[in-house]
């Protein structure tokens, strides 16, 4: 259903696109503090969420031995989420006449 | 009274004050008069009175009176420890009482784990300012999160409303 959805990703989204696109998984907590002050840690689970409802991103609960407290909830990109990060990229890239690489 | 304190009663102090025990029923507050010794020799309690019942923190009886003569202006308080919850125990509690798991798990307490995580990291490091301010910033980024949560969601609601409508 989402797949026919024209939209870019927002600016926030794009944030985080881009950076799952680069490792593997993340939390909130290091998302924010990559982003240098870009995501608030108010507002990045909400947005991690909405984005989970569009399938650009996938969750899952890692709960760590030895460890106490509460579980982290760790993000990762989808398909979908790389395919709208490449497509956001291109359309910035046409914007500014860059060459688009890979 | 001097024959109640013997070597092996318990001594406490606090706020510079020192209580004994006398190893049976009954607790003192020991007002010193006078000590007698060297510093890192056997001192011995040379005049006491007893003023009161408390309860207090304990102390081994020679350390503590060592430590009568090596720091008598210094008041004698020792680091005082006690068992509190983690912060945002109760932000949980109450967002478990409010939300739907599904909501709890994916936005709430991911924002008090982090929390949790920064306040830990922040006293680790002794910075005890910057877990209080943690702390704070933390309950601000829950109560954020909620805020922002509900503005979508009725955003979402009024979108669809409107599309049924039209």
């Amino acid at each position: 259903m989402f797949n026919n959805d024209p939209r870019l990703p927002s600016p926030k989204e794009l944030i985080v696109l881009d950076m799952l696109a680069g490792k593997k998984e993340m939390y909130g907590l290091e998302m924010v503090q990559a982003s240098g002050g870009k995501l608030a840690r108010g507002t990045i689970y909400v947005t991690l969420m909405r984005m989970d409802d569009k399938g650009y991103v996938t969750s899952r609960q890692v709960i760590e031995e030895n460890v106490s407290g509460l579980p982290k909830r760790v993000f990762s990109i989808t398909g979908l989420g790389q395919r709208k990060l490449m497509g956001a990229r291109a359309a910035h890239a046409v914007f500014v006449g860059a060459e688009v690489m890979g | 009274m001097k024959n109640k304190l013997n070597r092996s009663s318990e001594i406490w102090m606090d706020e510079g004050k020192v209580f004994a025990h006398d190893g049976k029923l009954f607790q003192y507050q020991l007002e010193v008069l006078k000590v007698e010794g060297k510093p890192g020799h056997q001192v011995e309690v040379q005049s006491a009175i007893f003023v009161g019942i408390q309860r207090q923190i304990r102390f081994d009886l020679r350390e503590a009176l060592l430590r009568i003569v090596d720091e008598p202006k210094r008041p004698m308080l020792p680091q005082t420890r006690k068992i509190v919850a983690p912060p945002g125990c109760l932000l949980a509690n109450f967002a478990d009482f409010i939300f739907s798991k599904q909501k709890l798990d994916t936005v709430l307490l991911p924002v008090i784990s982090d929390m949790c995580e920064e306040y830990f990291e922040a006293l680790s490091q002794n910075r005890i300012w910057k877990a209080r301010w943690v702390r704070v910033r933390g309950t601000w980024s829950f109560f954020a999160a909620i805020g922002l949560d509900r503005a979508f969601a009725f955003v979402s609601f009024f979108i669809k409303a409107w599309k049924s409508v039209s």
